[in-house]
Protein backbone atom coordinates (compact mmCIF):
# COMPACT_ATOMS: atom_id res chain seq x y z
CA UNK A 1 0.00 0.00 0.00
CA UNK A 2 1.34 3.46 -0.90
CA UNK A 3 2.62 5.53 2.00
CA UNK A 4 1.33 9.02 2.84
CA UNK A 5 1.40 10.37 -0.69
CA UNK A 6 -2.08 11.81 -0.41
CA UNK A 7 -2.37 15.28 -1.90
CA UNK A 8 -4.14 17.72 0.36
CA UNK A 9 -7.31 17.91 -1.73
CA UNK A 10 -10.89 17.81 -0.38
CA UNK A 11 -11.07 14.30 -1.88
CA UNK A 12 -8.38 12.87 0.37
CA UNK A 13 -10.47 11.97 3.46
CA UNK A 14 -13.07 10.19 1.29
CA UNK A 15 -10.34 8.20 -0.47
CA UNK A 16 -8.84 7.20 2.88
CA UNK A 17 -12.25 6.13 4.13
CA UNK A 18 -12.84 4.08 1.01
CA UNK A 19 -9.43 2.41 1.28
CA UNK A 20 -10.17 1.67 4.92
CA UNK A 21 -13.54 0.14 4.05
CA UNK A 22 -11.93 -1.93 1.28
CA UNK A 23 -9.29 -3.11 3.68
CA UNK A 24 -11.97 -4.12 6.18
CA UNK A 25 -13.77 -6.07 3.46
CA UNK A 26 -10.55 -7.78 2.45
CA UNK A 27 -9.87 -8.83 6.03
CA UNK A 28 -13.38 -10.14 6.34
CA UNK A 29 -13.02 -12.11 3.13
CA UNK A 30 -9.74 -13.66 4.26
CA UNK A 31 -11.16 -14.47 7.69
CA UNK A 32 -14.19 -16.18 6.17
CA UNK A 33 -12.00 -18.19 3.85
CA UNK A 34 -9.57 -19.28 6.56
CA UNK A 35 -12.31 -20.13 9.06
CA UNK A 36 -13.93 -22.32 6.41
CA UNK A 37 -10.78 -24.06 5.26
CA UNK A 38 -8.85 -24.47 8.53
CA UNK A 39 -11.63 -24.35 11.07
CA UNK A 40 -12.38 -21.32 13.23
CA UNK A 41 -10.54 -22.59 16.27
CA UNK A 42 -7.27 -23.23 14.44
CA UNK A 43 -7.05 -19.79 12.89
CA UNK A 44 -5.30 -16.95 14.72
CA UNK A 45 -5.73 -13.23 14.11
CA UNK A 46 -2.09 -13.14 13.01
CA UNK A 47 -2.84 -15.75 10.32
CA UNK A 48 -5.50 -13.46 8.96
CA UNK A 49 -3.32 -10.36 9.05
CA UNK A 50 -0.40 -12.24 7.52
CA UNK A 51 -2.44 -13.09 4.43
CA UNK A 52 -2.67 -9.34 3.77
CA UNK A 53 0.68 -8.30 5.16
CA UNK A 54 -0.89 -6.61 8.17
CA UNK A 55 0.19 -6.81 11.77
CA UNK A 56 -0.76 -5.32 15.14
CA UNK A 57 -2.45 -1.92 15.16
CA UNK A 58 -3.07 -1.93 11.39
CA UNK A 59 -5.14 -5.07 11.90
CA UNK A 60 -6.82 -4.21 15.17
CA UNK A 61 -7.90 -0.85 13.79
CA UNK A 62 -10.48 -2.79 11.79
CA UNK A 63 -11.39 -5.62 14.15
CA UNK A 64 -10.75 -5.66 17.88
CA UNK A 65 -10.54 -9.44 18.13
CA UNK A 66 -11.04 -12.75 16.39
CA UNK A 67 -14.51 -12.84 17.87
CA UNK A 68 -15.32 -9.50 16.25
CA UNK A 69 -14.26 -11.01 12.92
CA UNK A 70 -16.50 -13.99 13.55
CA UNK A 71 -19.46 -11.72 14.26
CA UNK A 72 -18.75 -9.79 11.07
CA UNK A 73 -18.58 -13.05 9.11
CA UNK A 74 -21.91 -14.14 10.59
CA UNK A 75 -23.46 -10.76 9.73
CA UNK A 76 -22.21 -10.97 6.15
CA UNK A 77 -23.29 -14.59 5.65
CA UNK A 78 -26.84 -14.00 6.87
CA UNK A 79 -27.13 -10.81 4.84
CA UNK A 80 -25.97 -12.59 1.70
CA UNK A 81 -28.35 -15.50 2.22
CA UNK A 82 -31.25 -13.14 2.83
CA UNK A 83 -30.41 -11.28 -0.36
CA UNK A 84 -30.31 -14.55 -2.32
CA UNK A 85 -33.66 -15.47 -0.80
CA UNK A 86 -35.15 -12.17 -1.97
CA UNK A 87 -33.81 -12.77 -5.49
CA UNK A 88 -35.32 -16.24 -5.59
CA UNK A 89 -38.66 -14.99 -4.31
CA UNK A 90 -38.65 -12.20 -6.87
CA UNK A 91 -38.05 -14.76 -9.58
CA UNK A 92 -40.95 -17.01 -8.58
CA UNK A 93 -44.44 -16.10 -9.70
CA UNK A 94 -46.30 -18.17 -7.10
CA UNK A 95 -45.55 -19.51 -3.62
CA UNK A 96 -45.77 -23.05 -5.06
CA UNK A 97 -42.98 -22.15 -7.45
CA UNK A 98 -40.97 -20.42 -4.72
CA UNK A 99 -40.98 -23.37 -2.34
CA UNK A 100 -38.66 -25.83 -4.11
CA UNK A 101 -36.33 -22.95 -4.92
CA UNK A 102 -35.98 -21.75 -1.34
CA UNK A 103 -35.61 -25.35 -0.19
CA UNK A 104 -32.69 -25.81 -2.56
CA UNK A 105 -31.28 -22.42 -1.56
CA UNK A 106 -31.25 -23.32 2.13
CA UNK A 107 -29.78 -26.73 1.51
CA UNK A 108 -26.93 -25.28 -0.56
CA UNK A 109 -26.42 -22.73 2.20
CA UNK A 110 -26.16 -25.43 4.86
CA UNK A 111 -23.56 -27.33 2.86
CA UNK A 112 -21.56 -24.21 2.00
CA UNK A 113 -21.69 -22.86 5.56
CA UNK A 114 -20.98 -26.10 7.37
CA UNK A 115 -18.06 -24.75 9.39
CA UNK A 116 -19.77 -21.47 10.26
CA UNK A 117 -22.89 -23.28 11.39
CA UNK A 118 -20.82 -25.51 13.61
CA UNK A 119 -19.08 -22.50 15.16
CA UNK A 120 -22.42 -20.70 15.56
CA UNK A 121 -23.77 -23.64 17.56
CA UNK A 122 -20.84 -23.50 19.94
CA UNK A 123 -20.17 -19.79 20.14
CA UNK A 124 -23.48 -18.02 19.74
CA UNK A 125 -24.26 -17.95 23.45
CA UNK A 126 -20.81 -16.45 24.13
CA UNK A 127 -21.21 -13.48 21.81
CA UNK A 128 -21.65 -9.97 23.18
CA UNK A 129 -25.34 -9.29 23.84
CA UNK A 130 -25.83 -6.65 21.18
CA UNK A 131 -24.23 -8.81 18.50
CA UNK A 132 -26.35 -11.80 19.52
CA UNK A 133 -29.43 -9.62 19.47
CA UNK A 134 -28.70 -8.27 16.01
CA UNK A 135 -27.91 -11.72 14.57
CA UNK A 136 -31.06 -13.22 16.10
CA UNK A 137 -33.10 -10.48 14.51
CA UNK A 138 -31.54 -11.14 11.08
CA UNK A 139 -32.24 -14.86 11.54
CA UNK A 140 -35.84 -14.13 12.49
CA UNK A 141 -36.41 -12.02 9.39
CA UNK A 142 -35.04 -14.79 7.17
CA UNK A 143 -37.36 -17.30 8.84
CA UNK A 144 -40.32 -14.97 8.33
CA UNK A 145 -39.78 -15.04 4.56
CA UNK A 146 -40.20 -18.79 4.78
CA UNK A 147 -43.25 -18.42 6.99
CA UNK A 148 -44.83 -16.14 4.42
CA UNK A 149 -44.39 -18.67 1.62
CA UNK A 150 -45.53 -21.65 3.68
CA UNK A 151 -48.52 -19.81 5.11
CA UNK A 152 -49.75 -19.11 1.57
CA UNK A 153 -49.47 -22.83 0.78
CA UNK A 154 -51.02 -24.07 4.03
CA UNK A 155 -53.73 -21.59 4.98
CA UNK A 156 -55.30 -24.15 7.34
CA UNK A 157 -52.35 -23.94 9.73
CA UNK A 158 -52.14 -21.31 12.44
CA UNK A 159 -49.26 -18.85 12.45
CA UNK A 160 -47.43 -20.72 15.21
CA UNK A 161 -47.98 -24.04 13.43
CA UNK A 162 -46.55 -22.64 10.20
CA UNK A 163 -43.53 -21.38 12.09
CA UNK A 164 -42.98 -24.77 13.74
CA UNK A 165 -43.24 -26.43 10.31
CA UNK A 166 -40.66 -24.00 8.92
CA UNK A 167 -38.32 -24.61 11.87
CA UNK A 168 -38.63 -28.34 11.25
CA UNK A 169 -37.84 -28.01 7.57
CA UNK A 170 -34.89 -25.70 8.18
CA UNK A 171 -33.57 -28.06 10.86
CA UNK A 172 -33.84 -30.94 8.45
CA UNK A 173 -32.13 -29.07 5.61
CA UNK A 174 -29.31 -28.15 7.99
CA UNK A 175 -28.56 -31.73 8.94
CA UNK A 176 -25.72 -31.96 6.38
CA UNK A 177 -23.91 -29.30 8.37
CA UNK A 178 -23.76 -31.68 11.35
CA UNK A 179 -23.47 -35.03 9.63
CA UNK A 180 -21.11 -35.72 6.75
CA UNK A 181 -22.82 -38.47 4.79
CA UNK A 182 -20.20 -38.57 2.06
CA UNK A 183 -22.97 -38.60 -0.51
CA UNK A 184 -22.49 -36.54 -3.67
CA UNK A 185 -24.11 -33.12 -3.27
CA UNK A 186 -26.72 -33.68 -5.96
CA UNK A 187 -27.87 -36.96 -4.40
CA UNK A 188 -28.11 -35.31 -1.00
CA UNK A 189 -29.93 -32.32 -2.49
CA UNK A 190 -32.40 -34.55 -4.24
CA UNK A 191 -33.04 -36.63 -1.10
CA UNK A 192 -33.43 -33.75 1.30
CA UNK A 193 -35.47 -31.58 -1.06
CA UNK A 194 -37.88 -34.45 -1.52
CA UNK A 195 -38.07 -34.92 2.23
CA UNK A 196 -38.69 -31.23 2.87
CA UNK A 197 -41.54 -31.01 0.36
CA UNK A 198 -43.07 -34.24 1.69
CA UNK A 199 -42.75 -33.02 5.28
CA UNK A 200 -44.62 -29.87 4.43
CA UNK A 201 -47.41 -31.75 2.66
CA UNK A 202 -47.62 -34.26 5.49
CA UNK A 203 -47.71 -31.76 8.35
CA UNK A 204 -50.75 -32.42 10.54
CA UNK A 205 -51.10 -30.52 13.81
CA UNK A 206 -53.48 -33.10 15.29
CA UNK A 207 -56.27 -32.22 17.70
CA UNK A 208 -55.78 -29.64 20.42
CA UNK A 209 -55.54 -31.07 23.98
CA UNK A 210 -58.98 -29.83 25.05
CA UNK A 211 -60.76 -31.22 22.01
CA UNK A 212 -62.54 -34.55 22.32
CA UNK A 213 -62.03 -36.28 18.99
CA UNK A 214 -61.42 -39.90 17.98
CA UNK A 215 -57.67 -40.41 18.17
CA UNK A 216 -56.84 -42.00 14.80
CA UNK A 217 -53.40 -40.90 13.63
CA UNK A 218 -52.16 -39.77 17.03
CA UNK A 219 -52.88 -43.17 18.63
CA UNK A 220 -51.07 -44.92 15.79
CA UNK A 221 -47.97 -42.86 16.47
CA UNK A 222 -47.75 -43.68 20.19
CA UNK A 223 -45.08 -46.08 21.39
CA UNK A 224 -46.18 -49.68 21.87
CA UNK B 1 -30.78 -52.71 46.27
CA UNK B 2 -28.54 -49.93 45.05
CA UNK B 3 -25.52 -48.98 47.15
CA UNK B 4 -25.89 -45.59 48.90
CA UNK B 5 -23.08 -43.96 46.88
CA UNK B 6 -24.72 -44.93 43.59
CA UNK B 7 -28.03 -43.44 44.74
CA UNK B 8 -26.41 -40.16 45.81
CA UNK B 9 -24.56 -39.96 42.52
CA UNK B 10 -27.80 -40.49 40.59
CA UNK B 11 -29.56 -37.87 42.72
CA UNK B 12 -26.83 -35.34 42.01
CA UNK B 13 -27.13 -36.05 38.31
CA UNK B 14 -30.88 -35.56 38.39
CA UNK B 15 -30.56 -32.35 40.42
CA UNK B 16 -27.82 -31.08 38.11
CA UNK B 17 -29.82 -31.89 34.98
CA UNK B 18 -32.85 -30.04 36.36
CA UNK B 19 -30.81 -26.95 37.22
CA UNK B 20 -29.02 -26.95 33.85
CA UNK B 21 -32.41 -27.19 32.13
CA UNK B 22 -33.92 -24.25 33.97
CA UNK B 23 -30.93 -21.92 34.14
CA UNK B 24 -28.42 -23.06 31.53
CA UNK B 25 -25.34 -25.13 32.21
CA UNK B 26 -22.96 -22.19 32.64
CA UNK B 27 -25.06 -20.28 35.16
CA UNK B 28 -25.27 -23.18 37.56
CA UNK B 29 -22.63 -23.34 40.29
CA UNK B 30 -21.30 -26.59 41.68
CA UNK B 31 -22.39 -25.80 45.28
CA UNK B 32 -25.95 -25.17 44.08
CA UNK B 33 -26.27 -28.71 42.82
CA UNK B 34 -25.31 -30.11 46.23
CA UNK B 35 -27.54 -27.57 47.99
CA UNK B 36 -30.51 -28.75 45.93
CA UNK B 37 -30.17 -32.03 47.84
CA UNK B 38 -29.64 -30.33 51.18
CA UNK B 39 -25.90 -30.98 51.09
CA UNK B 40 -23.33 -28.39 52.11
CA UNK B 41 -20.03 -27.41 50.60
CA UNK B 42 -18.74 -28.92 47.41
CA UNK B 43 -20.61 -32.20 47.97
CA UNK B 44 -20.51 -32.78 44.23
CA UNK B 45 -16.75 -33.33 44.23
CA UNK B 46 -17.11 -36.48 46.32
CA UNK B 47 -18.80 -38.05 43.29
CA UNK B 48 -17.64 -36.09 40.26
CA UNK B 49 -14.27 -34.45 39.54
CA UNK B 50 -16.01 -31.45 37.95
CA UNK B 51 -19.31 -29.94 36.81
CA UNK B 52 -18.48 -31.08 33.31
CA UNK B 53 -18.02 -34.65 34.52
CA UNK B 54 -21.53 -34.49 35.97
CA UNK B 55 -22.84 -33.17 32.65
CA UNK B 56 -21.12 -36.00 30.79
CA UNK B 57 -22.65 -38.51 33.21
CA UNK B 58 -26.07 -37.02 32.50
CA UNK B 59 -25.43 -37.30 28.74
CA UNK B 60 -24.34 -40.91 29.20
CA UNK B 61 -27.42 -41.77 31.21
CA UNK B 62 -29.80 -40.19 28.72
CA UNK B 63 -28.28 -41.70 25.63
CA UNK B 64 -27.97 -45.15 27.24
CA UNK B 65 -31.66 -44.98 28.12
CA UNK B 66 -32.58 -43.93 24.57
CA UNK B 67 -30.48 -46.72 23.11
CA UNK B 68 -32.14 -49.30 25.38
CA UNK B 69 -35.61 -47.96 24.46
CA UNK B 70 -34.88 -48.10 20.77
CA UNK B 71 -33.55 -51.64 20.98
CA UNK B 72 -36.70 -52.74 22.81
CA UNK B 73 -38.86 -50.95 20.22
CA UNK B 74 -37.14 -52.58 17.29
CA UNK B 75 -37.19 -56.05 18.88
CA UNK B 76 -40.86 -55.94 19.85
CA UNK B 77 -42.34 -54.12 16.83
CA UNK B 78 -44.75 -55.87 14.50
CA UNK B 79 -42.83 -55.18 11.32
CA UNK B 80 -40.70 -52.32 9.98
CA UNK B 81 -43.52 -49.86 9.35
CA UNK B 82 -44.71 -50.11 12.95
CA UNK B 83 -41.10 -49.96 14.13
CA UNK B 84 -40.49 -46.76 12.19
CA UNK B 85 -43.60 -45.11 13.65
CA UNK B 86 -42.53 -46.16 17.13
CA UNK B 87 -39.00 -44.83 16.59
CA UNK B 88 -40.39 -41.48 15.51
CA UNK B 89 -42.79 -41.35 18.46
CA UNK B 90 -40.01 -42.28 20.88
CA UNK B 91 -37.65 -39.69 19.51
CA UNK B 92 -40.14 -36.85 19.42
CA UNK B 93 -41.00 -37.55 23.06
CA UNK B 94 -37.32 -37.55 23.89
CA UNK B 95 -36.63 -34.36 21.92
CA UNK B 96 -39.48 -32.45 23.54
CA UNK B 97 -38.79 -33.59 27.09
CA UNK B 98 -35.01 -33.11 26.90
CA UNK B 99 -34.98 -29.88 24.92
CA UNK B 100 -32.57 -28.05 27.20
CA UNK B 101 -30.23 -31.01 27.49
CA UNK B 102 -30.06 -31.29 23.71
CA UNK B 103 -29.32 -27.56 23.49
CA UNK B 104 -26.54 -28.00 26.07
CA UNK B 105 -25.18 -30.96 24.09
CA UNK B 106 -24.91 -28.82 20.97
CA UNK B 107 -23.06 -26.11 22.82
CA UNK B 108 -20.80 -28.16 25.03
CA UNK B 109 -20.02 -31.26 22.98
CA UNK B 110 -16.92 -29.75 21.42
CA UNK B 111 -15.52 -28.97 24.89
CA UNK B 112 -15.61 -32.55 26.08
CA UNK B 113 -12.50 -34.71 26.36
CA UNK B 114 -11.61 -36.96 23.43
CA UNK B 115 -12.57 -40.05 25.46
CA UNK B 116 -15.95 -38.70 26.49
CA UNK B 117 -16.91 -37.39 23.07
CA UNK B 118 -15.75 -40.61 21.42
CA UNK B 119 -17.85 -42.73 23.76
CA UNK B 120 -20.94 -40.56 23.31
CA UNK B 121 -20.45 -40.45 19.54
CA UNK B 122 -20.29 -44.22 19.44
CA UNK B 123 -23.61 -44.52 21.27
CA UNK B 124 -25.12 -41.97 18.91
CA UNK B 125 -23.95 -44.08 15.96
CA UNK B 126 -25.49 -47.21 17.42
CA UNK B 127 -28.74 -45.34 17.94
CA UNK B 128 -28.76 -44.11 14.34
CA UNK B 129 -27.95 -47.59 13.03
CA UNK B 130 -31.09 -49.00 14.63
CA UNK B 131 -33.07 -46.45 12.64
CA UNK B 132 -31.09 -47.19 9.46
CA UNK B 133 -31.78 -50.90 9.84
CA UNK B 134 -35.52 -50.27 10.10
CA UNK B 135 -35.60 -47.69 7.33
CA UNK B 136 -33.78 -49.85 4.80
CA UNK B 137 -36.51 -52.49 5.29
CA UNK B 138 -39.16 -49.89 4.55
CA UNK B 139 -37.33 -48.12 1.69
CA UNK B 140 -35.85 -50.41 -0.96
CA UNK B 141 -34.89 -47.37 -3.05
CA UNK B 142 -32.20 -46.26 -0.56
CA UNK B 143 -28.70 -47.56 -0.12
CA UNK B 144 -27.26 -47.55 3.41
CA UNK B 145 -25.50 -44.20 3.09
CA UNK B 146 -28.62 -42.58 1.72
CA UNK B 147 -30.71 -44.11 4.50
CA UNK B 148 -28.28 -42.73 7.07
CA UNK B 149 -28.52 -39.22 5.62
CA UNK B 150 -32.32 -39.52 5.62
CA UNK B 151 -32.32 -40.67 9.26
CA UNK B 152 -30.10 -37.76 10.34
CA UNK B 153 -32.39 -35.36 8.54
CA UNK B 154 -35.50 -36.81 10.20
CA UNK B 155 -33.87 -36.67 13.62
CA UNK B 156 -32.81 -33.07 13.00
CA UNK B 157 -36.41 -32.24 12.13
CA UNK B 158 -37.64 -33.81 15.36
CA UNK B 159 -35.02 -31.88 17.33
CA UNK B 160 -35.71 -28.54 15.65
CA UNK B 161 -37.53 -27.19 18.74
CA UNK B 162 -34.26 -27.16 20.62
CA UNK B 163 -32.98 -24.38 18.41
CA UNK B 164 -36.21 -22.56 17.69
CA UNK B 165 -39.20 -21.97 19.89
CA UNK B 166 -42.52 -21.68 18.08
CA UNK B 167 -44.48 -21.50 21.34
CA UNK B 168 -46.83 -24.29 20.29
CA UNK B 169 -48.44 -26.55 22.87
CA UNK B 170 -46.47 -29.80 23.25
CA UNK B 171 -49.32 -32.04 22.04
CA UNK B 172 -49.77 -30.06 18.84
CA UNK B 173 -46.03 -29.84 18.27
CA UNK B 174 -45.62 -33.56 18.85
CA UNK B 175 -48.33 -34.38 16.27
CA UNK B 176 -46.92 -31.89 13.78
CA UNK B 177 -43.34 -33.10 14.02
CA UNK B 178 -44.30 -36.80 13.96
CA UNK B 179 -46.48 -36.41 10.90
CA UNK B 180 -43.79 -34.41 9.11
CA UNK B 181 -41.04 -36.89 9.97
CA UNK B 182 -43.06 -39.92 8.87
CA UNK B 183 -44.06 -38.25 5.60
CA UNK B 184 -40.43 -37.32 4.96
CA UNK B 185 -39.14 -40.81 5.84
CA UNK B 186 -41.59 -42.44 3.44
CA UNK B 187 -41.01 -40.07 0.55
CA UNK B 188 -39.42 -41.98 -2.29
CA UNK B 189 -36.30 -40.60 -3.87
CA UNK B 190 -37.54 -37.94 -6.28
CA UNK B 191 -35.81 -36.40 -9.31
CA UNK B 192 -33.51 -33.43 -8.86
CA UNK B 193 -35.10 -30.25 -7.68
CA UNK B 194 -33.33 -27.45 -9.47
CA UNK B 195 -33.22 -23.90 -8.22
CA UNK B 196 -35.25 -21.60 -10.44
CA UNK B 197 -33.14 -19.51 -12.78
CA UNK B 198 -33.32 -15.81 -11.89
CA UNK B 199 -35.27 -14.10 -14.72
CA UNK B 200 -34.11 -10.85 -16.30
CA UNK B 201 -37.38 -9.15 -15.43
CA UNK B 202 -38.36 -10.33 -11.96
CA UNK B 203 -42.05 -10.92 -11.37
CA UNK B 204 -43.35 -10.10 -7.87
CA UNK B 205 -44.38 -13.13 -5.80
CA UNK B 206 -48.16 -13.43 -5.74
CA UNK B 207 -49.13 -13.06 -2.08
CA UNK B 208 -51.51 -15.93 -1.30
CA UNK B 209 -55.01 -15.64 0.15
CA UNK B 210 -55.36 -14.85 3.82
CA UNK B 211 -52.69 -12.25 4.53
CA UNK B 212 -51.89 -11.12 8.10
Amino acid sequence: MAAAEQPKTPDAPKRVRRRSADRRQELLGVAARLFASRGYYSVTVDDIGEALGLTGPALYKHFASKEALLVAVFDAVIAQQTERMHEVLAGASTPAEALPAIVRLHLDFAIEQRENMSVWRQEFHNLPEEDGWRLRRAQRLYVEEWVHVVHALEPGLSDAEVRAVVHGILGMLQSPSEFLSGLPTETLASLLSGMALAALKGAKPGEKPNEQKPAGRRKAAQTA
Amino acid sequence: MRKPTATRREELMTAGAKLFASRGYHSVGVEEIGRALGLTGPALYRHFPSKQALLVAVFDRVIERQLADVRKTVESAKGPDAALEALVAGHVDFALSERELLATWRQEFANLSADDSSRLRRMQRLYVEEWVHVLTSVRSDLCDDEARAVVHAAIALLQSPNEYNSGLQPEVLRALLSSMALAALHESHSPLTRALPIPIHPVPVERGAGGE
